[in-house]
């Protein structure tokens, strides 16, 4: 098998589960629950992201992580209490917490 | 190298394991990305990524009109993408370690800071609490990836079932 076969097939993977689940979503019949079920669905895997980081790190990860919530609730500005939140990570890391 | 049909179905496994956490995200983008025709939409997918999923959906949650916002936010973080991996190869020596600068919390903080902005209300917990524990749950015995996928389903069964049956308007 040859590098560029490996590089296709990857790709046609890679590519696959960026449309498939797009594409079948035309096939699925309008309801609440499913509204509801979209609408959960960000929520639900930025609260995963957040807790496998929450729990993979130790006082550094969490209080940066409290920190991006924190500044969010605080400013409403979410890109900036996210910027913030690495900010305080690499903070901590610099003063070797 | 291995060669041969084996090797070919477990490259193509290994990667629709990496990416299938991509087809839940392009099913929770349909409803709002479709309006702007299946020629943009497909192409707008070729880029989608973590992050800039999670930055769609909260635009869109906010009433964002501007369909182009997941391709717009795709191609810096694509750039970026590429740029690191190059200076990476190229320089990673000198470079400073991303780990000091806080890089592997980058996605985390971004996607607890948009999680933030999104509770509205207590009900919107719900899904919070249920991501979180199925994520913890899931990823303990079968990696993160895996936990990531297992947060969208539980946190779309849960809210499916207690959603009120009917059609919507």
């Amino acid at each position: 098998m040859t590098l560029w076969t490996m590089l296709a097939v990857m790709a046609a993977a890679a590519l696959f589960c960026r449309m498939a689940g797009y594409a079948a979503m035309r096939f699925l019949p309008p309801s609440n629950r499913l509204d509801a079920a979209l609408r959960a669905t960000p929520l639900a895997v930025m609260a995963g992201i957040t807790a496998q980081a929450l729990a993979a790190g130790g006082l550094t990860e969490a209080v940066a992580l409290a920190s991006a919530i924190g500044l969010t609730v605080l400013t409403r500005n979410d890109v900036g209490a996210a910027v913030g939140g690495v900010g305080v990570a690499a903070l901590l890391r610099w003063l070797g917490v | 190298m291995q060669t041969g049909e084996a090797t070919v179905w477990t490259l193509a496994a290994t990667v629709l394991v990496i990416n299938a956490r991509y087809l839940l995200f392009g099913a929770t983008l349909q409803p709002w990305l479709s309006q702007a025709g299946p020629a943009r939409a497909y192409a707008s997918l070729l880029l989608l990524g973590d992050a800039n999923w999670i930055a769609t959906m909260r635009a869109a949650e906010k009433g964002e009109q501007d369909r182009a916002y997941l391709l717009g936010t795709g191609v810096p973080l694509m750039a970026a993408w590429l740029a690191g991996t190059l200076a990476g190869v190229l320089f990673g020596g000198i470079l400073p370690d991303p780990h000091a600068l806080g890089a592997d919390l980058m996605l985390p903080c971004f996607a607890a800071a948009m999680m933030a902005a999104m509770v509205r209300s207590r009900a919107a917990l719900v899904p919070v609490a249920v991501g979180a524990t199925a994520a913890l749950l899931i990823s303990h015995f079968a990696g993160p990836g895996w936990g990531i996928v297992a947060a969208g389903l539980a946190g779309a069964g849960v809210a499916a079932l207690t959603a009120r049956p009917g059609v919507v308007k």
